[in-house]
């Protein structure tokens, strides 16, 4: 009788969707004070607090919470809120991936690798649990583990980035180079420009002894983090309420080509926060992708006004001077080109080593014809980033014509590693050794090119200018 | 050191308290206490005070280092702490014995922000000299013996006036005169100063990128006289400017001379390979040390070197912001192998800014275990205490197979800057002192119940300073043990000079030879332990290996 009537109050109270029962429903994590928090974060976690509050029994609810905790350096109160959710929802594998990351980001890693295991068991076909799996594994120390989680990943989507990272660092910590090396380069044929992944190339080759096959390489992906961010973790980053996470988003939909959405969330932002100078500048950037310069002049110029050693809002202003005109145009137009050299001095006396500042004002001095100097700054820039290949041959073409071989070949180079296969290259490098007064090393570099790529335009005039200048 | 605005998932890691899921896992068995904050009871009352005042000045936030000198040559370990605050705020502490403290002198200066110090016997009349690092004129103190000091930086010519972090005396040159070198953080001034936002949208410290102001360390070569040179411009230094703040200088590739490791903060670290004649490559990217195996320059604050695999060569640790993994870096002969994930230590530490740093033998089994203090440059949403920038400390056991593993601790909460290490009472266990920016230090007593036996080498030159650069082999069991005499690494701090060992239950240490760095060697065969050693160089080379000149 007791059994029956315990039955029946079960399914009343609907024991099938609530993990603690019959009884009270757990209290949502808080934290332990919210006096210091910035009004918006403050006012994000109390919303969501207050969801909860009021329909415990909603996942959806706990999920905001737990996303809105997790997004703003709360993962310990994350933690908690997926936990809940994984009672109810033993089957869902999303849940264990979100209680895995939280964990992670604790630093429990035996709770981590539970979690994470348990969205693989349930989603096995799912790639971005399979690495971020391998990812704990190898950080647990097993790394022969992660290699074979990794490669699983692969199975699923052999095209996908952060499993093809994974898959490489598991190698290299499990020390099998030589296999590193296979995949790296296999996965290079398919993305030549994965600079993490001449990184890990380099990585290989060193650990192998092979120091010079690895300088390039290295060099080419310095500075290349891993993609570590899933599906997941994107569902988290966007999830944040915090001015940081929405600045973030802003910047991101600028390069999207969204701007009108970033301008609006940079309004909201310089409303909260009207001294901040780099929330102005970023209006004003957001500004000028909509296409209204001169709104965003004027910003820039607040910004500058709020704060003079901002030396991204100087460079703005130098690239106001010479946004959207010809070439030709700024040749002939000293003004701009005077006004946009003071805006970027300025940015320079702030940052001496900004290669962003450097390769524009180098740009400026191109166009006014002082080309040794924008050499010197142009091979800075070129140097301090690699991944920029346009950058890279205006650099390349200068340096040559400046007669500063040596230079030019060292930036060709590191373009070498990361395009292979462009015939471009192999022209500058037979144009470089050809300057050397090396025609021999020029013309075989050369007939080689036309071998591979008998119908490129390119190629067949830098025999032609060969052959002309013996 | 980077600030402002991390990344949105930043770890808020270990020692948290409430839910159970979110507490990383402690070993059961450490579970003993290993180390005890007896500050109040040492006697050293420093209280470190970096001004604040609203607005967020760089140098608040990276300052202070501390270092452990015997100033008066009475067998203990004295204690300085450097104060940021301008003026004589640096204090240096007499060690009477068993862990207790008195205060000794102030040291310091009026138009000066103290950070770092190091210590060396820069004038070869053996004992230990300071150097002092700060935004600012650095100072040279020399040790006049007793416990007087004299500042002698205008003489000695190497009153840099940067901003001085790290700093280490070394042998770049292969003669007895230990050289200096200094690193410097960023070229900043107070009106250079900007307004950045932490991750709340709340003002914080900026990171040294937002200023973009990198700098060139410095060299000098000690000219035997007192008096020091100038030699940067020709040493390769300028080649590589950067946002030092550790720094380690040892012959990492075996060669003979001794090279230079740079930590340095969100740029590429730096190894300067000694070429001779005070001339130096960054070798770094080459080697695999420059970034580790994410590519990307992580926020490099303190180092430490130490043969961890037992292979005879010298293997490197930097320490790194909350949300970075540590870079460990195993040294193959050629080249630096990362392994920081197989060390294990690729997840706990990630939830800390990690700043003063060390792989020492805390409980004597042999294995090299980790501490690391830590403290927080930018404001998180989860505290640990009243103080926002304040994290627990961590210590990591080393475990047989090469990893690490935590060890609870119980001192509370502070914002760890500057760790030095030292055996502060001679009773064979490691020590720790860590400078707390605004606060009082933790003086870490160590009270492991279990630890094994021990040895400590004091090893000098003949002019009878600490032999700095000097190496020691030996064997343990079936483990080949090397260590050197070195004070300048951690987080701009000055550690004991004496090597220490740890043997587990073995009670002799065989076949102990001892290496100075201008190639002498000395056998010294079996030596007994639970006991410090003095060594000396033999006086001539006849003696060398002929005997035991350990006492």
């Amino acid at each position: 009788m007791r059994l029956r009537n315990a039955i029946l109050v079960c399914l009343v109270c609907g024991l099938a969707s609530m993990p603690w029962g019959c009884g009270k429903p757990p209290d949502p994590p808080r934290p332990e004070t919210t006096a210091d928090l910035d009004p918006s974060l403050k006012e994000a976690f109390a919303t969501a607090l207050r969801a909860v509050e009021e329909n415990p029994g909603n996942d959806r609810s706990w999920q905001e919470l737990g996303l809105t905790y997790h997004a703003n350096a709360r993962p310990d109160l994350a933690a908690a809120c997926y936990e809940v959710l994984v009672a109810r929802n033993p089957g869902d594998a999303r849940v264990h991936a979100l209680r895995a990351m939280a964990l992670d980001d604790v630093g429990d890693r035996s709770g981590r690798l539970e979690s994470m295991r348990k969205a693989v068991e349930h989603d096995p076909r799912n790639v971005e649990y399979q690495w971020q799996l391998s990812r704990y594994q190898l950080s647990d120390g097993q790394a022969d583990q992660a290699c074979v989680t990794a490669e699983e990943a692969r199975s699923i989507d052999g095209n996908n980035v952060q499993a093809a990272h994974a898959l490489a660092h598991a190698l290299l910590e499990a020390e099998q180079d030589a296999r590193a090396e296979t995949v790296l380069k296999a996965w290079l044929v398919k993305q030549p420009g994965d600079l993490h992944a001449h990184h890990l190339l380099g990585v290989a080759l060193r650990n192998q002894g092979r120091a010079l096959s690895a300088r390039g390489h290295v060099a080419a992906g310095m500075g290349s983090g891993p993609d570590w961010h899933g599906a997941e973790s994107r569902v988290i980053e966007t999830w944040a309420r915090g001015p940081q996470a929405l600045r973030t988003r802003g910047l991101a939909l600028v390069d999207a080509g969204e701007a009108d959405q970033a301008v609006t969330i940079f309004n909201h932002l310089v409303s909260g926060y009207p001294d901040d100078a780099t929330l102005v500048l970023n209006l004003g950037m957001a500004t000028a992708a909509t296409g209204d310069s001169t709104t965003a002049e004027s910003l820039y110029e607040q910004a500058v006004r709020m704060d003079p050693e901002l030396d991204i809002a100087h460079r703005q202003l130098a690239g106001l001077e010479l946004r959207g005109r010809s070439e030709a145009a700024l040749r002939g137009d000293a003004d701009a080109l005077g006004q946009a050299e003071a805006h970027l001095r300025r940015a320079q006396e702030i940052a001496p080593d900004s290669a962003a500042t450097n390769a524009l004002l180098g740009r400026v001095m191109v166009l006014q014809g002082r080309t040794a100097e924008a050499a010197e700054l142009l091979a800075k820039a070129s140097i301090a980033n690699p991944g920029d290949l346009q950058l890279g041959f205006s650099t390349a073409n200068l340096l040559l014509d400046e007669g500063r071989h040596d230079d030019a070949m060292s930036i060709i180079e590191v373009m070498r590693v990361l395009r292979p296969d462009d015939p471009q290259l192999v022209v500058l490098s037979a144009a470089v050794h050809s300057g050397r007064g090396d025609l021999e090393t020029a013309r075989t570099l050369l007939q080689q090119a036309q071998r591979r790529w008998p119908r490129h335009p390119g190629v067949k005039a830098a025999i032609t200018d060969l052959e002309a200048s013996q | 050191m980077k600030r402002g605005i991390p990344l949105l998932l930043v770890c808020v890691a270990a020692g948290c308290e409430g839910e159970s899921s979110s507490k990383p896992e402690v070993a059961e068995a450490s579970r003993i206490t290993w180390l005890q904050n007896q500050q109040a009871e040492s006697g050293i009352d420093f209280l470190h005070v970096t001004g604040h005042d609203g607005v967020h000045l760089l140098p608040e936030a990276v300052g202070s280092g501390v270092g452990v000198v015997d100033l008066d040559e009475d067998g203990l370990l004295d204690v300085v702490m450097i104060q940021t605050l301008p003026g004589s705020g640096t204090r240096v502490y007499r060690n009477l014995g068993e862990g207790r403290f008195e205060s000794m002198m102030s040291l310091g200066a009026e138009d000066t922000i103290g950070m770092g110090v190091a210590t060396g016997d820069y004038d070869g009349d053996g004992d230990l000299d300071l150097y002092l690092t700060n935004l600012g004129r650095n100072l040279l103190y020399r040790n006049d013996g007793g416990g007087t000091l004299t500042d002698v930086t205008a003489a000695a010519g190497v009153g840099e006036p940067g901003f001085g972090a790290a700093a280490t005396f070394f042998d770049a040159d292969g003669d007895p005169h230990p050289d200096l070198v200094v690193v410097n953080y960023v070229d900043w001034t107070p009106e250079l100063e900007r307004a950045c936002r932490n991750a709340q949208g709340d003002p914080d410290y900026c990171a040294p990128t937002d200023y973009g102001r990198p700098t060139v360390d410095v060299l000098y070569r000690n000219n035997g006289d007192g008096t020091f040179t100038d030699v940067t411009a020709a040493s390769g230094l300028p080649s590589a400017p950067g946002t030092g703040l550790g720094v380690i200088a040892s012959d990492f590739d075996g060669d003979g001379r001794e090279d230079l490791f740079v930590a340095n903060d969100t740029m590429p670290d730096r190894l300067w390979h000694n070429l001779g004649n005070f001339q130096f490559e960054d070798v770094a990217l080459v080697q695999g040390c420059a970034v580790d195996n994410s590519g990307t320059a992580k926020a490099g604050m303190g180092v430490t070197a130490a043969d961890i695999d037992f292979d005879g060569d010298l293997d490197l640790m930097v320490c790194n912001l909350s949300g970075e993994t540590d870079s460990v870096y195993r040294n193959e002969g050629t080249h630096f192998r990362d392994i920081t994930a197989n060390s294990g230590l690729a997840v706990v530490p990630r939830g800390f800014t990690r700043f003063g740093l060390g792989w020492v033998d805390m409980n004597n089994d042999g294995l090299l275990d980790l501490f690391q203090a830590n403290g927080r440059v930018g404001q998180m949403p989860r505290r640990y205490s009243e103080d926002p920038y304040a994290e627990p400390d961590l210590l990591l056991r080393g475990l047989p197979n090469g990893r690490f593993e935590t060890v609870e601790t119980s001192w509370a909460a502070a914002t760890g800057r500057g760790a030095a290490f030292a055996d502060l009472d001679n009773d064979g266990g490691l020590d720790v002192v860590v400078n707390n920016r605004d606060a009082v230090p933790h003086v870490l007593m160590n009270v492991h119940p279990d630890r094994g036996h021990w040895l400590l080498l004091d090893v000098r030159e003949a002019a009878g300073g600490p032999a700095l650069g000097a190496t020691v082999t030996m064997r343990v069991g079936d483990r080949a043990i090397r260590r050197d005499v070195r004070t300048g690494w951690s987080y701009l701090s000055a550690n004991d000079p004496r090597v220490h060992v740890g043997l587990g239950d073995i009670d002799l240490a065989r076949e102990v030879t001892v290496t100075w760095p201008d190639g002498t060697r000395l056998s010294l065969g079996d030596l007994d332990v639970d006991r410090i050693h003095l060594v000396r160089p033999p006086v001539d080379q006849s003696e060398a290996g002929a005997g035991d000149a350990a006492d």
